[in-house]
C-alpha cells in the first residue's frame, strides 16, 4: 500500500502535553545538533569543517535534502506503508537522515563538484581551483561559496514551487516522473536564480574580473555594493516570509484564493513583499543601533554586511516561527484567526529578540566561533540551517519521536492508497 | 478553508497589499522616521596635540614567504577560526622561506619628532620566527637600540602570531622594555610573555618580559605624546584574536596620520571614527602599515567597495604593505591612490609598496 502524503494523514498527539512534550522534542533536536556540530563543524572539534564556507556548503545541501525528500520527492521512492508507517519513527527516520546525507554528497560531491567544477564553471570545484594554482585555503573556500549560494536558491525555489505552484506536474503525476519533473524544474529555477544574482558575485571574486565569464554586478547602483549580499540578504528574507506565512499564518491571505488562476502571482509577489519587509526593517533596525553603513567599510558599517545581516534576522525569525509551529503547533489555536495570529506574531518577535541576543552572547563558546555581531569569517546562517534541517527532518522523517506519537496508524494497514485530503501540501 | 473570489476582488486586495507592504518596509525609514530614530551623529572633536613630524621604518613586512603553504597550514588545521595556537605552521623545506622556514613577521620602527625638537622612537610588533626577526633587528640596529634604551616603548597591534610571536626576539636585547598591549590578549599570548612553549605552531619564548606592562582597555583613546595617541578598537582579528590597537598621529600643518600593524577594523572605519572623534580628522595626511584586505591576495567584492571609496578620503600620502596585498595595491594604483613604492629588497617581492627596510617619512 502506498502512502502517497504522508505528513498530511499521520496524526500526531503528544506523548506528554504540549508543552512537556515540545520542550523534550526540542532538547532531543538540540542534542543531536550540539554532537553534529561538534563532531564535523566546530573548530575546537574532530573534522573542523567550519571553515566556514566548506562546512557551510554541505549544511545547506543538507537542508535542501531534507526540503526536496517531503515537499517535492514526498518520500518517493519509499512511500509504501511498510517503510512509512510500520517501521519505528527512529528507525525510519534514521533511514532517511541517511538518503538525505547521501543525496547531499551526491549533489556538492558529484553534481557540483565534479561535473560542474570540472567540466564547466571552475569555481565549482576546489580541485579545479587548485589546478588554477588558487592557493589551498582560497580554493577551498571559493568553491563551497558557489555550492553554498546554488544551495541557498535552491532553498528559496522550493518552497516558492511547492507552497504557490502546488508542486507542478507533481500533484498531478503522484508518481516518479511526476517528482524528478517538479524537481528538474526546481533546479533549473534555481539555476537561472544563481546566475542572475550570485554569478556576477564570483566573476569579480577573482583578479582580474573575470568579465567575458560574468557581468558586473548589475546592483551596484541599487545597492552601494558590489557584494552579493544585497542579493542574499533579500533572498533569505523571501525565504523567512513564505515560511513564516505558511507556518506562522496557516498560509493566510493567499490560503483565501486557494483555487484561483492568479494565486500564484499573488502567493509570489505577495510574500516577496512580506520578505522586503522583513528586509528592510531590519535593516533600519540596524541603522538605529549602529548608524548608516558606509561603503568600503568592515564589520558592522560594512555596506553590504548589512544587507547580509538583515536576511540572517529574518531566519532567525523564522528559526523561532519553525520551533513554535513544529514543537509548540502554533499555540494558541483556540481563539479567532486574528487574536491567534496576534498572539503568536508576539511570540515569535519576543522569540527572535531573545534568540539574536542569546546567539551572539554565547555562540563563541557554544560553537567555537568568535565573539562579536560582524565576523567575516562566521556566519551564524551555517548553525542555524542546521538546527532547520533538523527540525525538519525530525518532523517529517522521525514523526517527533519521542516527544509524540502517531494515532491512527491503524488506518494505514489495509487502505490501498491514501492521499492528502485537500491536496495541500503539509509543512507540519 | 478555501474559496474563489472574483477577479476585481482579486485585484484589489493584491493592489491593497502592495501599497500596505510599501508603507510597512519604505514608511518606517521615510524621511520623518529617520530624523527621528536615527538621530545625526555628534562629532567629538578630541584634541590630541600635535608633532612635527614621523619617520617610519619597515623592520619587516613579511610575514610569512609563501602565501600557498601558509593557506594550506590553514586548510588543514580547519580554517579561519581554528585558534592560532591549534595550528601545526610549516616551518621547515619552504623554498622561499627563511631558512626553510615559512615564517616571517611583521614590525615597524616608528621615530615621532616633536615640536621642541626632541625625538622618540617606538617599536611597533614584534614579527613571527624569532631567527627571522633577530637578523632584520640587528640589520637594522634595532638590537643596539634596544640594549641602549633607544626605544621608549614596544607597542603591540594585537597578538597574532605574525605580530607577537617573535618577543623574544626583542627580549633578548630588553627583557624589561615597556610594552603596550590591547587589554583583549589570549590566555596562552601571556603564556608566551612570561616564558611559554606551544609546540604544536611551534612556537617558545625562553625569556620571560621583566617590564613594565601596561594594558589599553578596548574602545579608548589613549594619549602617549604630544600628537600621538593609541586607540584601541574592539574588532575580530580571526584565529581567537580580539581587539586591536592603532596609533594615531596630528601632524602640525598636514593632518592626521595613522600607523597600524594589521587594521583589522578596517581603513574606513578607522578614518571614520578618527573624522568623527578627533580634532583634524577631515584631512588625512597619511596612512601606513596593513591594511588587512587581501593578505593571502584572496579577493571579494567588498574589497572593490573600499578600492572604489578610498579616494574620497583623499589621503595624501598611503605607504602600506603586509596583509594590504598586492593584488589591493595593484587595483588602488590604477584607481589613482597615492600609494608610496619600495624598493623590493630584503626578501619583499615586489617594489610596489614600502618593503623590508625601506622608510616612510611623514
Amino acid at each position: 500500500m502506498k502512502i502517497l502524503d504522508w505528513v498530511s494523514v499521520r496524526k500526531l498527539e503528544s506523548r506528554w502535553g504540549l508543552f512537556p512534550s515540545g520542550i523534550l522534542n526540542v532538547a532531543v533536536m538540540l542534542t543531536v545538533f550540539m554532537i553534529l556540530w561538534r563532531v564535523f563543524m566546530d573548530p575546537r572539534g574532530t573534522m573542523r569543517m567550519y571553515t566556514p564556507m566548506y562546512g557551510y556548503a554541505y549544511v545547506q545541501w543538507f537542508l535542501v535534502s531534507v526540503l526536496i525528500a517531503w515537499l517535492v520527492m514526498r518520500l518517493w521512492p519509499l512511500q509504501n506503508s511498510t517503510m512509512v508507517a510500520r517501521l519505528h519513527p527512529a528507525l525510519k527516520g534514521g533511514i532517511w537522515f541517511c538518503l538525505c546525507a547521501l543525496f547531499m554528497l551526491f549533489m556538492v560531491n558529484v553534481v557540483l563538484k565534479m561535473m560542474i567544477g570540472g567540466m564547466s564553471i571552475p569555481y565549482f570545484s576546489e580541485a579545479t581551483l587548485l589546478s588554477l594554482k588558487e592557493n589551498a585555503f582560497n580554493a577551498r573556500e571559493y568553491s563551497h561559496q558557489a555550492i553554498t549560494m546554488v544551495g541557498g536558491m535552491t532553498a528559496l525555489i522550493i518552497p516558492i514551487w511547492v507552497l504557490h505552484l502546488k508542486n507542478w506536474p507533481a500533484r498531478e503525476i503522484q508518481r516518479g516522473s511526476g517528482y524528478v519533473t517538479s524537481l528538474m524544474l526546481i533546479f533549473f529555477l534555481a539555476t537561472v536564480g544563481f546566475l542572475l544574482l550570485y554569478h556576477p558575485h564570483l566573476g569579480i571574486l577573482f583578479y582580474p574580473w573575470q568579465v567575458y565569464a560574468a557581468s558586473i554586478p548589475w546592483w551596484e547602483g541599487l545597492a552601494n555594493t558590489l557584494s552579493s549580499n544585497f542579493c542574499l540578504g533579500l533572498m533569505m528574507s523571501w525565504t523567512a516570509a513564505l515560511w513564516i506565512i505558511q507556518v506562522t499564518y496557516e498560509g493566510y491571505p493567499f490560503k483565501l484564493i486557494d483555487n484561483h488562476p492568479l494565486r500564484p502571482l499573488a502567493g509570489i509577489l505577495g510574500t516577496l513583499l512580506f520578505g522586503l519587509i522583513l528586509f528592510s526593517g531590519f535593516h533600519f533596525l540596524q541603522e538605529i543601533a549602529w548608524g548608516a553603513p558606509v561603503r568600503g567599510a568592515k564589520l558592522v558599517a560594512a555596506v553590504d554586511w548589512r544587507y547580509l545581516h538583515s536576511g540572517e534576522t529574518s531566519l532567525f525569525m523564522l528559526l523561532i516561527s519553525l520551533i513554535w509551529g513544529f514543537y509548540f503547533k502554533n499555540w494558541p489555536r483556540q481563539y479567532s484567526v486574528e487574536v491567534n495570529f496576534l498572539i503568536r506574531t508576539v511570540i515569535v518577535g519576543i522569540g527572535t529578540f531573545l534568540f539574536y541576543n542569546f546567539y551572539y552572547k554565547f555562540n563563541a563558546g557554544i560553537l567555537g566561533q568568535q565573539p562579536g555581531y560582524s565576523n567575516p569569517l562566521q556566519f551564524p546562517l551555517a548553525a542555524t540551517s542546521l538546527i532547520v534541517a533538523l527540525l525538519l527532518a525530525h518532523s517529517w522523517f522521525f514523526d517527533m519521536w519521542p516527544g509524540e506519537k502517531v494515532t491512527n496508524l491503524q488506518e494505514f494497514v489495509e487502505e490501498p492508497e491514501v492521499t492528502s485530503p485537500a491536496g495541500e501540501p503539509a509543512t507540519r | 478553508m478555501t474559496t474563489n473570489i472574483t477577479r476585481g476582488n482579486f485585484l484589489k486586495g493584491m493592489a491593497m497589499g502592495t501599497v500596505a507592504g510599501f508603507f510597512a518596509s519604505q514608511g518606517i525609514s521615510s524621511t520623518v522616521f529617520r530624523s527621528y530614530l536615527v538621530p545625526e551623529k555628534k562629532r567629538k572633536s578630541i584634541d590630541i596635540g600635535e608633532l612635527k613630524g614621523i619617520t617610519i621604518k619597515t623592520i619587516s613586512e613579511t610575514s610569512w614567504f609563501d602565501n600557498y603553504v601558509q593557506q594550506n597550514d590553514f586548510k588543514k588545521a580547519g580554517g579561519s577560526l581554528v585558534s592560532q595556537y591549534d595550528v601545526a605552521f610549516t616551518t621547515k623545506d619552504v623554498a622561499a622561506g627563511y631558512l626553510g622556514n615559512n615564517a616571517g613577521g611583521y614590525s615597524s620602527l616608528i621615530e615621532f619628532e616633536f615640536m621642541d625638537g626632541s625625538k622618540k622612537k617606538l617599536l611597533l610588533d614584534t614579527g613571527w620566527n624569532v631567527d627571522w626577526m633577530t637578523r632584520r633587528y640587528q640589520e637594522e640596529g634595532i638590537d643596539k637600540m634596544l640594549r641602549n634604551n633607544e626605544i621608549d616603548v614596544l607597542f603591540i597591534s594585537h597578538d597574532h602570531y605574525d605580530h607577537y610571536w617573535g618577543i623574544e626576539a626583542a627580549f633578548k636585547f630588553k627583557p624589561d622594555i615597556t610594552m603596550m598591549i590591547p587589554n583583549s590578549f589570549m590566555e596562552d599570548s601571556y603564556k608566551l610573555m612570561s616564558g611559554g612553549n606551544f609546540p604544536k605552531p611551534p612556537i617558545k619564548n625562553s625569556i620571560p618580559f621583566k617590564g613594565n606592562l601596561i594594558k589599553h582597555d578596548l574602545k579608548k583613546i589613549y594619549p602617549l605624546y604630544p600628537g600621538v595617541a593609541a586607540v584601541t578598537f574592539a574588532c575580530p582579528c580571526g584565529r581567537g584574536v580580539w581587539g586591536e590597537q592603532v596609533l594615531v598621529c596630528n601632524v602640525a600643518g598636514k593632518g592626521v596620520a595613522t600607523i597600524t600593524g594589521c587594521c583589522h577594523m578596517g581603513l574606513i572605519t578607522l578614518l571614520e571614527y578618527i573624522k568623527n572623534n578627533m580634532k583634524g580628522g577631515d584631512k588625512v595626511y597619511g596612512v601606513y602599515g596593513g591594511l588587512h584586505i587581501s593578505p593571502y591576495d584572496d579577493w571579494n567584492p567588498q574589497n572593490d567597495d573600499l578600492v572604489r571609496t578610498i579616494r574620497n578620503y583623499k589621503v595624501e600620502r598611503l605607504g602600506c604593505n603586509h596583509c594590504t596585498g598586492y593584488i589591493t595595491v595593484e587595483k588602488m594604483i590604477t584607481a589613482g591612490v597615492p600609494v608610496v613604492k619600495g624598493t623590493a629588497r630584503n626578501k619583499t617581492k615586489r617594489d610596489i609598496y614600502l618593503g623590508n627596510g625601506d622608510t616612510m617619512i611623514l
